[in-house]
């Protein structure tokens, strides 16, 4: 393993959530072209976040909404 | 909590107002609701026809609270489905997912005239969300968990997939991101201790940036980070033992 697939695998979450800066971003994309694993490895944990996002959505149970209203009119 | 209060509420405590003739709309109206542009039209209305009262005469503060009022459920009210999601995945349970969520609207109702218009609405209700969590329906302790996840390898999965020594392939990833059902991931991320699974919902449920997530839990960035990074490797860990069950990957358990 190399130091860049390394620093492209140690900042895999930062990157995801544009929360490195500019310059270690650039690194990483330069890096991402030449090297077909890192790539890989950056689509497959892109696709997992939106996986886990997609699975944790939860319906509001019914009448909830109008509970939640009668609360707050009784609170006025 | 941290109360912010608006410059222009400094300057002019509650219930000053300008003298009529230089009488000019609150903020609070700038955000109409049907019912609040009424009332707002009678006002101008009764202030252009009575100029001359003096401007403790008019009771527009009752005015500016009711319009408040009216903002709030229709400020509030789209967020209810998100809030209750991250209830659920906190409490582990409906009844106190309800709970939780109600509780979260009372207080933000009775604080609401403390919340600056304009800032981060979603970011104030969470707040108020994880406080009155972690101070009410924490069952376990009243600390938070300091737990220790023990090392855990960057991209878990990823190299999981491929210790199966054929090489990852699309098809491979594919099914094991599609078959790992709701209740797997679920279930994953309520295993996960508290200190980790708040930053994990709120990046990864909410889409909310480090320094949101920081403001929220009252918590450095650095911690954030590192809470967040460690949760997700947790959690990819989790995953990867649902999938073993479930059958959607071949191979043995890896020993770190």
């Amino acid at each position: 393993m190399s130091r860049p697939c390394d620093h492209c695998f140690h900042n895999v979450y930062g990157y995801l959530d544009r929360e490195i800066n500019r310059y270690q971003a650039w690194r990483i994309r330069r890096h991402l072209t030449r090297c077909g694993g890192c790539q890989s490895a950056y689509v497959f944990e892109e696709k997992l976040l939106l996986m886990v996002k997609s699975r944790l959505g939860e319906d509001l149970p019914p009448e909830f909404l109008d509970r939640l209203r009668r609360a707050l009119s009784d609170e006025k | 909590m941290k109360v912010s209060i608006g410059w222009d509420r400094l300057f002019r405590p509650r219930g000053f107002r300008l003298p009529p003739s230089v009488f000019s709309l609150p903020s609070c109206f700038s955000r109409l609701t049907p019912h609040a542009s009424r009332l707002t039209s009678h006002v101008s209305r009764l202030t252009s026809r009575r100029l001359r009262l003096p401007s403790s005469a008019l009771p527009l503060y009752r005015l500016s609270d009711m319009a408040d009022q009216a903002n709030f459920e229709s400020d509030t009210m789209p967020l209810a489905q998100q809030l209750y999601a991250a209830a659920m995945r906190l409490t582990r349970n409906p009844a106190d997912a309800e709970d939780l969520v109600q509780e979260t609207y009372l207080k933000a109702y009775r604080a609401y005239h403390t919340f600056q218009e304009g800032t981060n609405l979603k970011a104030w209700l969470y707040r108020i969300l994880t406080n009155t969590f972690i101070n009410n329906y924490r069952r376990d302790s009243r600390r938070p968990q300091e737990v220790d996840l023990g090392e855990l390898q960057d991209l878990y999965l990823f190299r999981r997939l491929n210790d199966g020594g054929s090489g990852t392939t699309r098809s491979a990833e594919d099914q094991l991101l599609e078959g790992l059902v709701e209740d797997d991931v679920k279930r994953a991320v309520e295993e996960l201790p508290e200190n980790f699974r708040l930053p994990v919902l709120l990046a990864d449920l909410e889409g909310f940036s480090y320094k949101e997530i920081a403001e929220i839990l009252g918590i450095p960035i650095g911690t954030v980070m590192s809470r967040l990074h460690r949760g997700r490797k947790a959690l990819e860990r989790a995953l990867w033992d649902f999938a073993r069950q479930r059958g959607l990957v071949g191979g043995k358990t890896p020993d770190e």
